[in-house]
Order: C-alpha cells, then structure tokens, then sequence
C-alpha cells in the first residue's frame, strides 16, 4: 500500500516539477522574443468596456426628468421564457428596467424586478449574484436612490466579470444586447425631439457603446444565438453606421495643472426624421426581444 | 486509505487553485496604487477593469468616454512590475492622444473630453527591474481605474 502511494505521489511530483520548468522556459523565452519585438502588435486581443445601465441613463436623462414606468417589460412576463436566449436577453432587459424604476422616487416596483433579476440568473447559471445580502442592501436602500443605482451598477459587472471568468462570453453578448436595446427603448419613450434639449444627442452618442458592443459580439458570432441576435440587431446597426456628422481635426491641448483637454471630433447630426427612424426601429427590435418565446432551444 | 483521500484532496485543491487564478484580478483596480484619495467630486466610471497582462506584453482596451466630462485614469499592478507604458489613442481616427513616455511613465493622467468618442489605451508593462529569469510569473494583476464627473460650470 505505502509503495502504491510513493509510486502515485512521485508520479504527480515529477509531473508538477515538469509543467513549472517547461512553463517558465517558454515564458523565458517568449520574454525574450518580445523584448526584442516590442512594440504595438496588430492582431492583439482587445479587452471592451461597456457601461452599465444605469451609466446610460445618467448620460442621457437630466437631473429631474420624468420618467416613465410604464414602458418597462411587465413583471407578467418573465416566466414564459424558456429557453437560454429569451432568459439571457431579458435578464439584461430586466436589469435596464431595474436600473430605470431605481431613478424614479415614488416608484416601489424594484424588488419585484430584482426577484426576478434573481430567478433569470439563476436560469443561465449565474446562481448566487444576487444574494441575501444585495437583497438586504437593496431593502435597506429603497429610498436612497443614488444607492440603488450603485448597487444596480455593482450587480451588472459582477455578472459581466463572473461570464468573462467561465469563458462564457456568448452569455454575456446576449445579456448586454437586451440590456442596451432596453437602455435605448426606455430612452426614446422618455424623450420628445420637440422638447429634448440636448437629449437626442445623448442618445444618439450611444452609437459609440453599440460600437463597441457590436465589435464585442462579432467575435462571439460562431455561436449561433449571438449569430442570430446580430442578425436581429442589423437595422440597428445600419442605421448608425449612416448617421452623419460635423466633423473637426481632434486638437490636444496641457492645461498648467497637467490635464489634457481633447478638444474636436465627430458630432453626431441630429434630425427629427433620423430621431423618429431610430425610435421606430428601436421599438420594433425591443418588442422582437420581449416578445414571448415560442421555441425551447 | 485515508492517504488516498489526502491525495484527492491535495488534487481537488491544486484544481481549484488552477480556476480561482483566472479570477485573481477581479476588483484589482479597486485596490492601492489605483485609488484616487482627491475625489474632488469625481466618481466611480463603471469601465474600469481588472485583467492579468503578460509583461512586455500589449494588451489594448476599448472604452466609451462621454464628452464634457473631465475624467482620471489611474493604472497600477503588482510591486516590480513597473514602470507602465500606456498610449491613448481615438478609436476611429487612430490618432494618438497621449503617450506616457512623455511624462515618465506617470501612471495616472487626467483629461477632459469635449464630444463623447471611444478612445483605446494600449498598455505594457514594461517591468524594467524585472529579469525574466528572476520573475516568479510574467503575467500579473493590472487595474485600469477610471473616475468621472460632469465638466463643472465656471463662473457664479
């Protein structure tokens, strides 16, 4: 017995000893490689950022805006879908619309949400990111609001890390696809062009998150819900792809306290009829999004 | 018998050490090097990250910055592995916007964006003191950490 268990540690030895002097020789030399071939390589991997929710709104919506619960996706709806795609997606729209009623003061609708933030994460195996103690902190916040944004913004990157960890990035693309898509609905239901100020430029700077997003996707498309979603998000893309622009030479400036000021760049045009396209096209791909699933996957 | 359970155990424990070293870096930005103690009225971006770099290694980074918005990037990593080489440049132009080489390699920097656009940092950690053979891991912890707040309005 004590012979089997030498022969068994010694076997795991050897093997460990074996991985760490091979790992580190090739990290020596791939070191040495890049001191001699250092600079901006092309095809490195680029890691998105993408804001949260609640970022989105706080963008775009002035302090005092009034908002508008009644375009959220009803609670009612959350138990018909079944399969991974409709769960994922709506789970990110679900988190839009907590993120929206947490900006509202009289609105007492975000445990109800966060119960049903907690159900859909649990559905695509993200058991545990809203536990206890967020419901607790979220209890005790209810009307502190800037707290509950916080915790809303807390709750979307944990998720987003968590996905990431587990290389389940695909998750993550369909997550941030119903969470922008909402973000923007509950946006152009908000805001009249009319009487928006600088609103519909706010919204249509999103074009630089969807950017991203979009880049993000892509390079998840062999999966074939995210091939579809992006299939789905086309007319969206389209669109701000034809946006246009004012454009001036990018100017960069020191100021005597050492801050850079960027001044110049793109401004996106904004006209009323490219505002209501937007908002058409923005409703019907949402209503697609929410829309009760037929299928299980 | 019971050796045998020691084994699965010690087994189960190099595993799950193996999965947790891909989580090590969660929330680094948040830690030392990378916090602010001036908030001065800026706030937390959500877009800061965490991730573990190779040295001498580029790893690129896409964020959204809002026009007029003042903001403060903060880099840092692990004791030794300075300095840190970061370029800033606009995603769709490619101009570049900030070199830290400029600076001697000051690892934090601060601006103010006058129309919102998606800006790239490329970073390196250059970990001068660093001999590849000394090093007991070549890929490390770095934080981005990035503040905000509105541009605030001159005058009374």
């Amino acid at each position: 017995m004590n012979m089997k268990l030498f022969l068994i540690l010694g076997f795991f030895t050897i093997i460990a000893f074996t991985q760490c002097k091979t790992e580190r020789k090739a990290n020596e030399q791939e070191a040495i490689k890049e001191d001699i071939t250092q600079g901006f390589g092309e095809n490195e991997q680029v890691i998105y950022m993408l804001p949260s929710p609640d970022e989105i709104f706080s963008e775009i919506f002035m302090d005092g805006e009034e908002l508008k619960p009644e375009f959220v996706n009803p609670a009612s709806n959350a138990s018909n879908y079944v399969d991974i795609k409709s769960q994922a997606i709506n789970l990110g729209v679900y988190i839009s619309d907590f993120a929206y009623l947490s900006a509202i003061d009289d609105s007492a609708d975000e445990l109800e949400y966060l119960r049903i933030i907690r159900e859909l994460t649990d559905k695509v195996n993200l058991y545990g990111v809203v536990n206890e103690d967020v419901i607790d902190r979220i209890n005790e916040n209810l009307m502190v609001k800037d707290s509950l944004n916080k915790i809303s913004q807390e709750l979307y990157y944990k998720m987003s890390q968590i996905l990431e960890n587990s290389d389940r990035n695909n998750i993550l693309v369909l997550i941030s696809t119903g969470s922008i898509v909402e973000a923007l609905y509950l946006a152009v239901n908000n805001i009249d062009f009319d009487n928006s100020g600088e609103a519909v430029q706010k919204i249509f700077e999103q074009k630089f998150v969807f950017d991203n997003y979009y880049e993000f996707a892509l390079q998840y498309s062999d999966d074939i819900y995210v091939k579809t979603v992006l299939n789905e998000l086309a007319v969206i893309k389209d669109m701000f792809d034809h946006f246009s622009y004012n454009e001036s030479d990018i100017n960069v400036s020191k100021s005597d306290d050492n801050i850079i000021i960027i001044e110049g760049g793109k401004e996106i045009i904004v006209t009323k009829e490219a505002y209501l396209g937007f908002r058409e096209n923005i409703t019907n791909l949402r209503t697609l999004l929410v829309s009760i699933s037929k299928s299980i996957n | 018998m019971v050796h045998f359970k020691k084994i699965y155990f010690i087994l189960i424990a190099v595993l799950i050490s193996g999965l947790a070293y891909g989580q090590r870096c969660d929330g680094y930005h948040k830690t030392g090097d990378c916090r602010i103690y001036r908030m001065d009225g800026f706030e937390n971006y959500g877009q800061a990250r965490s991730a573990l770099i190779e040295v001498k290694k580029i790893a690129t980074f896409k964020a959204v910055f809002y026009g007029q918005r003042d903001y403060k990037v903060v880099l840092c990593t692990d004791y030794g592995y300075y300095p840190i080489h970061y370029v800033i440049s606009n995603a769709d132009t490619k101009e570049i916007l900030y070199d830290n080489k400029e600076d001697d390699y000051v690892e934090s920097v601060g601006f103010t964006i006058d129309k919102t656009q998606n800006l790239i940092f490329e970073i390196t950690l250059l970990a001068e003191n660093i001999k590849p053979k000394d090093a007991f891991d070549l890929r490390v912890c770095t934080g981005v950490n990035i503040y905000w707040r509105k541009v605030p309005r001159m005058g009374f």
